[in-house]
């Protein structure tokens, strides 16, 4: 546990000395001051645009450090080898995948963190003064939620990232098999449902079935976007948000075991 | 000296394209994409609220720029409208300019009420949309019965004002729906946050439509026994079938059409096309 600690510590160490995360804080800053301007183009529910805007910026920072922070660590110590020099100390393949998954989760979520501030404050801003047109139901409560379970996305989506880097042969499939991952995770219960709503294909179709079976595999993020629910102050479910919270977990800790698995039967040379 | 020279050369080109492009305004182009409306969420994935402001954002630009509108430009308008309404059906922006555009600037009021619907569908907590597309109906179509519908289904919303299910009962010129305006202005009553004059308007609505009922069975029961309407409610009581006719609230007498056989509560008048 302690070697797991001592990899995730230096992995965030690593990457808060990068100059790209400073980078990405600032367009997000950039990105929440223009929040306060997109807003006051816009007559009625301020908040919810503000909210909307704000939380987005979250959720594209996060996929933002995932592909040009996370994926470019990871995948440059094993093409350039510098794994050896970890995998030379008492340290084996699994404490080493364990462990960078750890300290890139960590700066995942504080990155979610300081950009949730950010969002609240420009969401603040924005509808100051305006109190007729926030959404009557809106809570900071939701917001914060919303956050945390974007954050959850973020740390599922790492784990594949994490998954592809280990099981492909270079690093720009790994990015392009992620990304493609991200893509379809975020789209598969919409094509199921316009397949279904628009009656293309009876319920019992093969790609339906196949949609059905790609949702065992691969996870499904839409239902950790509450955007729209937080914008909104729409009700949720205390329950289906705790299986949420499960899924989101249980699907990491399998993913990055998988990976564990896979890496330690890598020939690295 | 090169470089001198290719400042001066961007300088003057980046005043000449200014100048150039200083005319145009939003109304040059609405560029949205020509996709369907369901297929939009798979376009924008997580992202399906920025993308719905910002479509948003281009259609009020474009309709809001002054220039007459063509026909086929409504239509992509309204496809912007539909695009939003499927990333974000929640949006109070959205069901408002589409009123405000497509059913008074483009005068296409079913299409209004049709994005309307969806709003209404989403907002549960919205009587807006359903007030909207009461005056619509009303208003655009002279459908007072779905007007009444409609006005009667807001009702149910919570914190409704008072004056739709009164308006809703208003244009319940039909047996059926005059009963059922009676049964939710009844239920109406029963909300705690009532103040005294809106309980009096309900009492005073509930009792001029048991009027209409009773003067409307009564209308039937004279056309079963003689074979036609009467000429007007005073034959009701020459027959015998009314003792007396029942007393209106709003201290008018009710009106009676004898060749629409319309009996009325008060004197509004048809508006519709």
């Amino acid at each position: 546990m302690d070697k797991i600690r001592l990899i995730a510590w230096i992995t965030f160490k690593d990457c808060i000395r990068n100059k790209a995360l400073y980078g990405i804080f600032f367009m997000g800053l950039i990105l929440f001051s223009a929040n306060i301007i997109i807003t006051g183009m816009f007559t009625w529910e301020l908040g919810k645009v503000a909210v909307d805007m704000g939380l987005s910026i979250i959720s594209f920072s996060g996929l933002i450090i995932i592909f040009f922070l996370c994926l470019p660590i990871l995948g440059n110590d094993i093409e350039k080898k510098t794994v050896y020099l970890i995998l030379s100390r008492p340290v084996t393949k699994a404490h080493y995948i364990i462990g960078k998954y750890m300290g890139l989760g960590l700066i995942i979520m504080i990155s979610s963190v300081f950009l949730g501030l950010c969002a609240a404050l420009s969401v603040k801003i924005s509808v100051m003064g305006a109190g007729t047109f926030i959404p009557p139901h809106f809570s900071w409560g939701m917001f914060t939620l919303s956050i945390c379970y974007l954050t959850l996305s973020l740390l599922i989506l790492l784990s594949l990232a994490f998954f592809w880097v280990c099981t492909s042969t270079h690093h720009f499939t790994a990015v392009l098999l992620t990304i493609m991952t991200y893509f379809i995770c975020h789209n598969m219960e919409n094509v199921k449902n316009i397949i279904l709503s628009t009656k293309i294909m009876s319920s019992d179709s093969l790609s339906i079935k196949v949609i059905n079976a790609v949702t065992w595999i691969l996870p499904n993020l839409t239902a950790f976007d509450l955007k729209t629910t937080a914008a909104y102050g729409l009700p949720v479910n205390t329950l289906s948000l705790s299986w949420l919270l499960i899924y989101g977990v249980s699907y990491s800790v399998v993913c990055i075991m998988l990976t564990v698995l896979i890496f330690q039967k890598r020939e690295l040379s | 000296m090169c470089f001198c020279f290719f400042l001066a050369t961007l300088i003057a080109s980046n005043r000449v394209i200014k100048e150039q492009r200083n005319h145009l305004s939003a109304h040059y182009a609405l560029s949205l994409l020509n996709v369907p409306p369901v297929a939009m969420r798979l376009i924008a994935g997580e992202f399906n609220g920025i993308m719905a402001d910002f479509i948003l954002m281009q259609v009020s630009s474009f309709t809001g720029c002054g220039k007459k509108i063509s026909p086929h430009e409504w239509e992509k308008v309204i496809l912007g409208f539909d695009q939003v309404m499927a990333l974000d059906p929640y949006f109070e922006q959205t069901y408002l300019q589409a009123q405000s555009e497509i059913a008074w600037g483009a005068q296409q009021p079913l299409e209004a009420i049709r994005l309307l619907d969806l709003s209404r569908k989403s907002r549960f907590w919205d009587y807006r949309p359903g007030f909207y597309m009461g005056f619509d109906y009303y208003y655009f179509l002279g459908d007072y019965d779905s007007a009444s519908k409609i006005f009667m289904e807001t009702s149910q919303v919570a914190h409704c004002p008072v004056l739709i299910p009164l308006l809703g009962s208003r244009f319940a010129i039909k047996e059926n729906r005059s009963q059922a305006s009676i049964l939710v202005l009844e239920n109406m009553l029963n909300q705690p946050d009532l103040d005294e004059s809106s309980i009096r308007e309900i009492e005073n609505r509930i009792s001029a439509l048991k009027g209409v009922l009773i003067l409307e069975d009564a209308v039937k029961k004279y056309r079963d026994r003689f074979g036609s309407p009467p000429e007007s409610l005073d034959r009701l009581l020459e027959a015998g079938i009314l003792n007396q006719l029942p007393s209106n609230p709003y201290s008018m007498p009710y009106t009676y059409d004898p060749l629409s056989h319309e009996i009325r509560f008060d004197d509004v008048k048809r508006m519709g096309k």
